[in-house]
Order: C-alpha cells, then structure tokens, then sequence
C-alpha cells in the first residue's frame, strides 16, 4: 500500500471554489485518521497486524472519515458547477 | 514487465516474513498479476477498441462473475457518474478492459477533447470510502494506462456526473493540462521509505554517545535514579535519535540526487519510519536510479527500506480545479 496518502492528496483534484477554506480544514481535521489508517497499511505490510486486525481499523477509521466528510458532501462536478479557477503546480527540478 | 522485476511474486502476507529490503514492487500487482504471459502485460494498454478480451484479463479475484458483464450500455449508465482516474494525450478511443473500480469491476474507457483524453468507468453517483480494494482499483488503472501513456492522475475519489462534464473539465484547462504532460512526459515517480528499528538504534546510541551510556548506568545502578537524570536521560536519546535518523537521510538522499530529477520529503507515518520519500525518475535513468537504490539498500544493512514504482508523478502535479457552484 504505502501511497493512499498521494492517492488522496496528489495530483489532480477539485475543490469547491469559496469553500476552499472549509475543504483545507477538513483535511487537517480528518489528518489524524488518515495518519491512523496509513499507519495500519504499513503495519498489514510488515506483518505486524493480520488482515482482519487490519479490517477493524480499517472499517472503524473510515466511518469516523465518512462522518466528516459527510458534513460537506460528496466532492462531484454536476451540471450547475462552472471551473473557476485552474491552479497549477509542479516538481520537476530540484529544489 | 520491468516494473515487477523481482516483485510480483513478493508474498503480500508478509507475516513473519524478514523485511524485503529495496524490492521495488507495486501493491496494485497482486490481484491481476503475476502475468504468465511474457507480453501479456502490455496488451491491457493498447489502443485497440473492443479488442482487449473480457476473457484476457480475467483476474482472479473472487467477486469476478464468470466471463459474463454487462454491456456498457448508456441507458444503463445513466443513473450513474463517471469515476475519472487520470488525465492523457489521445485522440483514439481507448479501452483498457475490466478493471475498474466497483464491486463488479467496470469497464474502462476513454471520454474526449481534441487531444485530450480523461480515462473513466461509471461508477455510482456516491461518496466512495478510501478502501484497499478501492485505492487499489485506482491505481490499478494508471498503472494500466501509464504503461503506453504520459499520464496526469487524478486524485482518488472524483466523480463526475457527466460524460459533458469531463470534456468542460478538458476544455476548460487545455492548455494547462498540455503543459503539465509535456512536462511529465518519459518521467515516472518511485517512492522510498526508510524505516530502522528504533529499540537497535536506542542501544546503538548508548553505546556511542559517553554521556548516554553515563546517564544509563548512574539510572540503573542507584536505587532511587532522580527525575532529573531520568529526564535527562530521554532529552538526550531523543536528540541522539533525531541526529543520527538525519544523518541516514541526508546520507541516502545525497546518494541519489544524481539519478533523480526531483525528490519530494513527505512526513514519515509510525515512529518506525525515519524517511519516506517519492523521486521524479526520468526513463532513461531508471537503470542507475534502480541500482543506486539497491546498493544503498545494501550498505545500511540495518535500516529497512520499502521501494515501491514506478507511478504516476502524483508527488509532482499538484493541480486543483476550483468549482463554482450556482
């Protein structure tokens, strides 16, 4: 496993334009669990967790997410929604 | 199939097993891979419509019904969205089988503008929980479409409504979309993650640093060891393990600059983990990045390292498309 985190966070992703703000502090809220489930991917990997060890934590982590994420629904493009802006970053000197 | 070399046979169980030390592999592997087929692995991405067998990429994956789907069929369709997975250049419709995400995988297909192409599946119009199997299925399919393609991906989890709203997505960031694979263009993304066993490096640093190995015997030896050495004691393990943890990664990194064009430092996850790193590798130095990290793995014979690639450069696109919503 190991990229869940640049899966989620990596890349190419919308965000609601004026509720920027809110999308960023979910994040930071839902940070720790990520950081949880992240942590049990890695321990399923080196054996120390068994797969079902792994499933509870997996299923319990994702509910307490859901329950934030719930509160600003799913992240979808629908017909009424117009891109706004386009930011662009990327790596690909050195630092 | 160079991306596996030496890993797809890699037991994921992993229990009991002594840490792999840099084995490249790819989690995504496992459930449609190992290919016997010497060029089996390279037909799933070809530009060939309709002609990419159900029947070829049968995997064994147990919620696979045998042989039969149903057609992809826009009727059927729908009530649903489309889950986008990445971002290409191709005028062609493609399709790249079965392997989508779903309890039943879905077929992948391509939606299109000029020369701009988003690789989709229909999925449900819902809110879609950051599983394995899930993130998996993902990323099952860029490394399907990276194998022929310069690829932009996507972040997991996005799903539009439309087959219209895609192409408005591709129109609307043309112009930055061609920029961004033209940058991209031959680069792949390795990720390295460097984990030591924290209980090794303590004693390693008692025996190493005087004032440690003092403070441990003036603890252990007195009856009543006070606070003061006991906090002491940990400030300076803390330190010591912070130096020494630095020390390896400046180390390693230094090691591979050379053979990379870019590197990215993420935070490491657990306290196990001392580095966890992705690198932008461009193809023509994947030989030399892929052996340097190998011989560094063998030097520091203590630390565990997890080598995972290539992927798509999700550590070096950063792109968000802001959303107006009326």
């Amino acid at each position: 496993m190991f990229i869940l985190d640049d899966l989620m966070f990596g890349g190419l992703r919308l965000v609601l334009d004026g509720i920027v703000a809110a999308v960023d502090a979910e994040i930071q809220d839902d940070g720790a669990l990520r950081e949880q489930l992240l942590e049990a991917q890695m321990r399923l990997e080196l054996g120390e967790i068994d797969e079902a060890q792994f499933k509870a934590i997996e299923s319990d982590v994702l509910a307490r997410m859901r329950e934030i994420k719930s509160q600003q629904g799913p992240l979808m493009m629908s017909p009424h929604d117009r891109i706004a802006g386009v930011e662009i970053e990327t790596f690909e000197s050195k630092d | 199939m160079r991306k596996l070399s030496g890993s797809a046979s890699r037991p994921d169980r992993g229990r009991g097993a002594v840490p792999i030390k840099a084995v490249r592999k790819k989690p995504a592997a496992r459930s449609g891979k190992p290919d016997p087929r010497p060029n089996g692995g390279a037909r799933a991405g070809k530009a060939a419509p309709r002609q990419v067998g159900r029947s070829e990429r049968r995997r064994p994956d147990k919620t696979l019904p045998s042989g039969h789907y149903p057609p992809v069929d826009a009727g059927v369709a729908a009530s649903r969205g489309k889950y986008v997975y990445c971002i290409i250049e191709s005028s062609e419709p493609l399709r790249f089988g079965s392997i989508g995400i779903g309890t039943e995988p879905s077929e992948v297909y391509s939606v299109h503008f000029k020369t701009l192409a988003a690789v989709v599946s229909d999925a449900p119009l819902e809110m879609l929980d950051s599983t394995r199997e899930n993130v998996l299925a993902h990323e099952r399919v860029n490394e399907t479409v990276m194998r022929e393609h310069t690829v932009i991906p996507m972040s997991f989890g996005t799903i539009f409504k439309t087959r219209e709203d895609i192409v408005e997505l591709l129109r609307s960031a043309a112009g930055a979309f061609g920029d961004v694979l033209n940058k991209m263009q031959n680069k792949l993304e390795f990720g390295l993650k460097v984990l030591w066993d924290r209980d090794q490096a303590i004693r390693e640093v008692e025996t190493a640093d005087e004032d440690i190995g003092r403070l441990k015997k003036e603890i252990s030896g007195q009856k009543g060891p006070t606070y003061f050495a006991r906090m002491q004691y940990g400030r300076l393990i803390d330190s010591a393990l912070q130096a020494q943890s630095e020390r390896y990664v400046a180390e390693i990194l230094d090691q591979l600059r050379d053979v990379s064009v870019a590197s990215r430092i993420n935070k490491p996850i657990g306290d196990k983990m001392i580095m966890n790193a992705a690198f932008l590798i461009s193809r023509d130095q994947e030989a030399a990045f892929d052996a340097k990290v190998k011989s560094i793995a063998g030097r520091f014979d203590k630390l565990t390292f997890k080598y995972t690639g290539p992927w798509p450069p999700y550590n070096f696109v950063n792109i968000r498309l802001k959303l107006e919503r009326a």
